[in-house]
């Protein structure tokens, strides 16, 4: 009974933590199902995780986000397809539950992996390393990603506010759509 | 104008406070995490410990008779490439360890932008500077001003046309490339970020490390237990890193360096190429060839001061284009990294 006692106590720590990312992140019904599969992952390789697991469960979570998000994007592709037209872009849920317009639209245009590491440490307050531990990239990187990603977040917020209606359409791949690869810098 | 407090805007639009404490419906999904795991604990570790002993029998057998499974990237010990990168192994060996560098660079990608039906190429170019200094304590990176020039003289006519956006400019304008493209690859998110102080000395041990690593962690936001990946095309892959690596970790103990080049040394599918870089100095050009998804066929080009260990130009070029960069000809220069000073 050890690791089920161990395991309840993580649980009863972390639930409120995850749940809010994940909430931060889509839709209420959707949160507590990426809640309910990190958590079962969690119990599953609960022998393995690391002393602080919150990374870890943080990284599981967007991982079954990123899994949803692709295969609500299959949906309705398919269904566009079944009516016979193209598909119409399926907005970027990640960032939906924003209520400042303007911020929304800029959070959208980032890319994903920079909007998740300013996200990481603004509303999950995650240190550096835990963040860094969270995104599965060393701290180094982790800070190129922020230094990058506010840059750019500053710049599309000195602009003018983007139109609503182009906000709703933008979509920002799940995986970002260029070749990319960085050392340590 | 910049907004100083971006992330204070940010942590402002926090849409989501947390629970003071789990609830009803939390106690409720632990009781059923919990239940369900405890009748897979009882049973599975039967199920699967004579399979277990049964491979071990099986590796025993296979030793006994002195069989051993083909390696699946073979090792190169010999050939032009070999040679050129032990040497720079030897150089890089002699060295002493450097805890302070500055490395001034140029960088390169080309754009392909579609505005108001109109549809050009341009090349972003900015400068990058690497600084490491604080006894290795301190590391930052740096980006100058961020420059287009269209590709061919058609392109430059639609950039005009276009009203000759500055990058990042507005919704409709070119947009600078995302986090990772400091370095472009091919595997779009397959990045080694492992920590080399802790990988395996040995050339071949080592290349296996950065491939298992990058099974395990490469690509994080679809990275679920179970799931590992390898790249497509391991070799290239490991070019690829290892060149990454080497421009950029000058900090590492000069034994690791040196390690990088025999791991790259034995790789085949390497090439050497003429002895001079984009910028025209001399050099050691080495090169791999890489059958990619999206981006069909690339050269990955790495050019290395032929006195000191010193890495002075990386580049892809396109061999053949894919549905990626179908608007490229054969031939183009595709990314570059030209460092101009090392000091």
């Amino acid at each position: 009974m050890g690791d089920q006692d161990d395991f309840e106590e993580l649980f009863q720590r972390h639930y409120p933590k995850v749940l809010a990312y994940a909430s931060r992140r889509t839709e209420a019904s959707r949160a507590h199902d990426v809640v309910a599969q990190t958590f079962t992952a969690a119990w599953l390789h609960f022998d393995r995780l690391p002393p602080e697991p919150l990374p870890w469960l943080y990284r599981t979570a967007a991982n079954h986000l990123a899994n949803e998000n692709r295969s609500s994007r299959r949906q309705e592709r398919l269904a566009a397809r079944l009516r016979g037209r193209r598909s119409t872009p399926v907005p970027d849920p990640a960032v939906q539950v924003v209520e400042d317009d303007h911020l929304r639209a800029a959070l959208r245009a980032l890319d994903p992996v920079g909007r998740e590491a300013l996200l990481l440490i603004s509303w999950e307050e995650l240190d550096y390393a835990d963040a860094a531990a969270a995104m599965g990239c060393s701290v180094a990187t982790f800070r190129v990603r922020v230094h990058r990603a506010r840059r750019k977040l500053e710049q599309l917020l000195a602009m003018d506010p983007i139109g609503q209606e182009a906000a709703d359409l933008a979509v920002t791949p799940t995986i970002p759509a260029h070749p990319g690869g960085a050392s340590d810098a | 104008m910049p907004d100083p407090n971006v992330l204070d805007r940010l942590r402002a639009a926090n849409p989501y406070q947390e629970l003071p404490a789990p609830d009803l419906r939390a106690d409720a999904l632990l009781h059923r995490i919990v239940s369900s795991r405890r009748s897979e604990k009882r049973y599975r570790p039967k199920l699967w410990r004579p399979a277990v002993a049964g491979l071990m029998a099986v590796a025993l057998l296979l030793t006994v008779l002195h069989i051993s499974a083909p390696a699946e990237l073979p090792v190169i010990r010999t050939g032009d490439a070999h040679t050129a990168l032990i040497a720079a192994a030897e150089r890089a060996g002699d060295n002493e360890a450097r805890t302070e560098y500055r490395v001034v660079a140029e960088s390169s990608v080309v754009l392909h932008h579609a505005n108001a039906g109109r549809e050009y190429d341009v090349r972003l170019t900015y400068p990058v500077t690497t600084q490491v200094d604080d006894g290795g304590n301190h590391r930052s990176l740096s980006f100058g001003t961020m420059k287009l020039t269209p590709l061919t003289a058609a392109d430059a006519q639609a950039f005009q046309a276009d009203g000759s956006p500055e990058v990042d400019s507005g919704p409709d304008a070119p947009a600078s490339p995302g986090n990772e493209q400091i370095l472009p690859g091919f595997d779009e998110n397959l990045i080694f970020e492992g920590d080399l102080e802790q990988m395996p000395t040995d050339p071949v041990a080592l290349r296996e490390a950065m491939l298992d690593w990058v099974a395990d962690h490469g690509e994080w936001w679809t990275h679920l237990p179970g799931l590992a990946q390898r790249p497509q095309d391991p070799a290239a892959w490991l070019f690829r890193e290892g060149t990454k690596i080497l421009s950029n970790d000058y900090d590492l103990e000069p034994a690791r360096r040196a390690g990088i080049y025999q791991m790259m040394a034995g790789l085949p599918g390497v090439r050497t190429v003429s002895g001079t870089d984009p910028a025209g100095r001399e050099a050691i050009g080495l090169v791999i060839t890489e059958k990619t998804g999206r981006y069909g066929t690339m050269e990955w080009q790495l050019y290395l001061n032929p006195k000191r260990d010193e890495v002075l130009a990386i580049q892809s070029v396109v061999k053949e284009p894919g549905s990626e960069n179908f608007y490229l000809t054969a031939g183009t220069v595709y990314s570059s990294y030209v460092v101009k000073e090392l000091s």
